[in-house]
């Protein structure tokens, strides 16, 4: 049977810490554990084995973390272990792809981020959101735009007017790679502030930290990842937060104003993390899997977990989050298209 | 009074146990090809959710210093790298295996393991402010220079031919290509399958390079079917006084630039073992014995990349920066636990921050014992016949593939390489290169083609940052010196 | 650089890689032609590929220029350890040793791991003149060990074989 772990964990929560070195020797030491073949009970009553989640992006990574607690919280619910496993590489396309194409028997889920509204304006794959079933949006971070803290501009407004009266190419920013999200979200902003999209250069990066720290050492102008990625560097005084692309500030930034406040722009874009099945799951156990995902993130540990980490908790039944990456698969497009990063 | 606190987090019974028993998991996995450090951290994490902060972040620290050196262990026995960053001293640390001094290279890897990250422990807790500023100036244009050493170093440190080297490197630079994570987004050699998006996972090719290949070596040549001879593991420790102080200006060479390269988020352990290496022959006394089992440069380049472990959580613990996975597994732990790495925490709670210092220093000093025990138990790995070991290492490197991507996707780039690897090394070429390639060169690519695009495409851009200009005049004159050496050479032997 | 002597079978061999070499750098510049800039930009994806080609044609070139200004070796000199490449019986033991490997990647889907990996092991153990006995010994033994170990342990994903009433 699986789930050693899971097993171990909840020694754990049950006899507290004077445990841990004894459960974790158990880990390691392939001790007096049942034989690889010993059954289950059968029992005809879903489900009645362990359960994957496929994550698409690396270990490590946010989107990582947030299948891992849930993966930790909707065992305890199911009665069965929930493995999480990680199929990474070509922007989302390889872990995406593979959560599509699993048997629709509710034995495998997966988180479905943003990135699905972006793969398929960029020819790279034909799956689109609607080869999934939304369970339930779980989490969204609104995406920023930060500067060094020894930038010469201070606020979003006189950054606006200083690349409007520079010739284009003058600033760059970063933030992901090439037509990544944060590169959509600056060309959006660009877009509502009336600039010309080529005004600033993008300098493409192996995600948000990296691009962070690249402006820190002065090799770009502004990042425009989600605050919470800069958290760090934000509170070391290193990266000034100038705005935040939402409707309203956000909790963990309260004196960070949003870009309407800031400059007037109708721009806002989130990145979001949704809990997904294959289409065509039987009824029952798709209901029995989507009051475990609501369940699980109304539960303590869930909401802990995602303040203690700085990430945004927003949740979005099935019907509501479908309607709203619908939404942004079609604001995405539209940017990507005027920016001639779609095929 | 806060350094007695500290200790009084540290020395408890249940966070020994805890480090003991994670360092043995950390071990089982580090010595499994195909499993890595990351691995072993992304799954104690769940475990940690219920643990006090000091014992969640020893168990994740022990058990990835010990995963890193138990790398070494399959390289020294059974010429298969457990890491990229055990490949630059993989020949060296076999070839004396197989020369009855299993116990020389296994106890220098062990104990020099150790002392480079109690070194680059020390270093970080002296020093870590002021590096890890010193590590954000470095912008693309450094790390490009950066990578272009660590290229240069695989070329010029490999025994035989610098021209097969040099295909050895275009083999992994070319797989390196592959894929849609490139700094233009475009696909690359695809051929229309989804897997291919993700490029070639470097472990499944290493595997592939090393593992399979040296089992296809065994399936072809029955004289090698022997017993191997037995390997002398006793006395692990008895020759490194020795080695110690014959060597001590490697031991300190290697750790100080481990730890220094370490502290770029953007460089780690593989980049520090090679320079590392490469610095150790170049500056040796007797640089031919280098490739054919010496010990000097399993020394530099052994404490270099524990040094460089040790590094990594500079500008993890001053600015929430990580310098690879398992530092962004921790950071994570870390504001879980409400230590938000940052400045404030050294001020905020100094006994947390002393406590995990500790924790480094202890859990490479656990190393030693749980090391020893892992080289006792590995050595009895040689006295099994080569035709009962070959069949399971197959099934291992098969089992580890998988588990790298998750799909068959990753047997299929394993046994491609391994038929890859098998041939090269039929024809004398190297393939510790082709690996360096393979991993340098999605780096090499995305600090190139940003620098350029910062730079407008003006070439002279990546010397105008002093640092930048240094490490290039630096890189060039790698690659200058012995053309002139050769050049002067053939001069005076056309004059005589 | 020194010029080695050279007897016959390294002298084809050595053409060999050189002509392999050129022939990587040609694939690279034909297959990155379809490849663009990035937008406003004078490089992109085909940048690295056309370097990469350029140092493989370059050495590729060298290492021809080498082979053939290198005098030829003194007779008697024997090569490297090629001997095998004559013998047909190796390169089939060879090819069963893939096939086994390609068996276990196509297969292993359908049969589950443990039948999968068994016959990886003993056949490679039978293959490598291990008696029938002890190679399915072996075979069994490191299957179940290794499933345990990874899919049990580990948690990895490995195939397994969907029998009803094991609850998977």
């Amino acid at each position: 049977m699986t789930g050693k772990i899971t097993r171990i964990a909840r020694g754990i929560i049950d006899r507290r810490a004077a445990l841990t070195g004894i459960a974790l020797a158990a880990i390691a030491g392939l001790g007096a554990l049942p034989g690889p073949f010993a059954a289950g009970p059968a029992s005809a009553e879903y489900p009645e084995r362990p359960i994957e989640m496929i994550v698409p992006w690396g270990a490590g990574g946010g989107t990582d973390a947030v299948g891992r607690i849930f993966a930790q919280i909707l065992q305890e619910n199911l009665g069965q272990p929930v493995n999480v496993v990680n199929r990474t590489g070509g922007s989302g396309v390889v872990g995406h792809t593979a959560i599509a194409r699993a048997k629709a028997d509710g034995y495998t889920m997966g988180v479905m981020t943003i990135e699905i509204d972006m793969m398929h304006w960029q020819g790279l794959t034909a799956l689109t959101h609607q080869d999934f079933d939304i369970l339930g949006m779980v989490n969204a971070d609104p995406g920023g735009l930060m500067v060094s803290e020894d930038s010469e501009w201070k606020d979003a407004a006189s950054l606006r007017d200083a690349i409007k009266a520079a010739a284009p190419g003058t600033f760059n920013a970063s933030g992901t790679g090439q037509g990544g999200i944060w590169h959509l979200n600056l060309l959006g902003w660009l877009m509502s502030e009336g600039i010309p999209v080529e005004a600033v250069t993008w300098v493409p990066s192996e995600g948000s930290v990296a691009g962070l720290t690249d402006m820190v050492a002065g090799g770009v102008n502004m990042v425009t990842s989600s605050l919470a990625e800069g958290r760090a560097l934000i509170e070391a005084g290193k990266v000034l937060p100038l705005a935040s692309m939402s409707a309203d500030r956000q909790a963990m930034f309260p004196d960070v104003p949003t870009i309407k406040d800031a400059t007037g722009s109708d721009w806002s874009l989130s990145v979001w993390r949704t809990i997904v099945v294959p289409k065509g799951l039987p009824a029952d156990v798709r209901t029995r899997l989507a009051d475990a995902v609501k369940a699980a993130y109304d539960s303590p540990t869930y909401q802990d977990f995602m303040k203690e980490r700085g990430f945004g908790l927003r949740w979005m039944g099935p019907d509501e989050a479908t309607a709203q990456v619908a939404a942004d698969d079609a604001s995405l497009g539209a940017v990507m298209k005027a920016a001639g990063l779609a095929k | 009074m806060v350094l007695t606190q500290a200790l009084g987090l540290v020395l408890t019974p249940q966070v020994i146990l805890t480090m003991i028993a994670s360092g043995a998991f950390g071990l089982f996995l580090g010595a499994m090809p195909g499993l890595t450090a990351t691995m072993a951290t992304a799954l104690l994490v769940p475990i940690t959710f219920f643990m006090e902060p000091v014992p969640a972040i020893a168990a994740i620290v022990t058990a990835a210093a010990m995963a890193i050196f138990a790398g070494d262990l399959p390289a020294a026995l059974l010429r298969i790298p457990g890491t990229p960053a055990s490949a630059a001293y993989t020949e060296d640390a076999w070839r004396m295996t197989r020369s009855g001094r299993a116990a020389d290279a296994l106890g220098a890897l062990l104990v020099f393991s150790a002392i480079g990250g109690i070194l680059g422990t020390l270093v970080l807790i002296l020093a870590s402010p002021a590096l890890a500023e010193v590590a954000l100036k470095f912008s693309s244009f450094e790390y490009f220079w950066l990578v272009v050493m660590g290229l240069s170093c695989a070329i010029f440190v490999s025994p035989g031919s610098a021209l097969k080297s040099m295909l050895s490197l275009v083999v992994g630079l070319t797989a390196a290509t592959v894929g849609f994570d490139n700094p233009a987004g475009q696909p690359r050699f695809t051929f229309g399958n989804v897997d291919m998006m993700a490029g070639i996972p470097f472990i499944c090719a290493m595997i592939g390079l090393f593992a399979n290949a040296e089992v296809f070596r065994a399936i072809i040549h029955p004289t090698r079917l022997t017993r191997a001879e037995r390997a002398d593991t006793s006395r692990i420790f008895a020759r490194q006084w020795h080695n110690i102080r014959c060597y001590p200006r490697q031991m300190l060479r290697g750790s100080a630039l481990g730890t220094v390269i370490g502290a770029l988020p953007g460089a780690g352990a593989d980049i520090a073992a090679w320079i590392s290496y490469a610095i150790s022959k170049r500056f040796s006394r007797t640089p031919g014995k280098f490739g054919t089992g010496h010990v000097e440069g399993l020394i530099e380049a052994g404490s270099s990349n524990n040094a460089a472990v040790s590094g990594a959580w500079i500008p993890a613990l001053v600015f929430g920066i990580p310098g690879d996975s398992i530092t962004a597994i921790v950071i994570g732990v870390l504001y879980i636990k409400g230590m938000n790495p940052g400045p404030t925490v050294f001020l905020m709670q100094p006994q947390l921050i002393y406590a995990l210092f500790f924790v480094f220093l202890l859990a490479n000093l656990i190393m030693l014992p749980l090391g020893w025990a892992a080289i006792k138990l590995g050595g009895r790995l040689l006295s099994v016949p080569q035709n009962y070991l070959m069949p399971v290492i197959m099934l291992s490197c098969i089992v580890g593939s998988f588990a790298i991507t998750n799909s068959l996707f990753g047997v299929w780039v394993m046994l491609a390489f391994g038929v890859i690897g098998f041939a090269m090394e039929e024809c004398d070429v190297p393939i510790a290169p082709a690996i360096l390639g393979l991993v340098l060169g999605p780096m090499l690519e995305k600090n190139f083609i940003t620098s350029m695009i910062k730079a407008d495409g003006n070439l002279l851009a990546f010397f105008e940052r002093p640092i930048a200009a240094a490490l290039g005049v630096m890189a060039i004159a790698f690659w200058l010196l012995p053309l002139i050496r050769a050049i002067l050479n053939r001069r005076k032997a056309g004059a005589t | 650089m020194s010029q080695p002597h050279l007897n016959r079978p390294r002298r084809a061999r050595d053409i060999g890689l050189g002509a392999v070499s050129i022939l990587i750098g040609a694939a690279l510049l034909l297959g990155s032609r379809g490849f663009g800039a990035i937008p406003g930009q004078n490089y992109g994806a085909d940048t690295l590929p056309r370097l990469i080609a350029l140092l493989a044609i370059g050495t590729g070139i060298a290492m021809l220029i080498q082979v053939l200004r290198a005098p030829a070796a003194p007779p008697g000199d024997s090569g490297p350890s090629t001997g095998w490449i004559h013998e047909p019986r190796a390169w089939g033991r060879l090819g069963i040793g893939l096939a086994l490997v390609l068996g276990y990647a196509l297969f292993s889907e359908t049969t589950g791991f443990v039948i999968a990996g068994f016959g990886v092991v003993a056949g490679l153990a039978l293959l490598m003149g291990v008696r029938v006995l002890p190679a399915i010994a072996l075979g069994i033994v490191s299957a179940i060990a290794l499933r345990y170990a990874f899919a049990d342990i580990l948690l990895v994903p490995l195939p397994r074989l969907s029998l009803p009433g094991t609850g998977g």
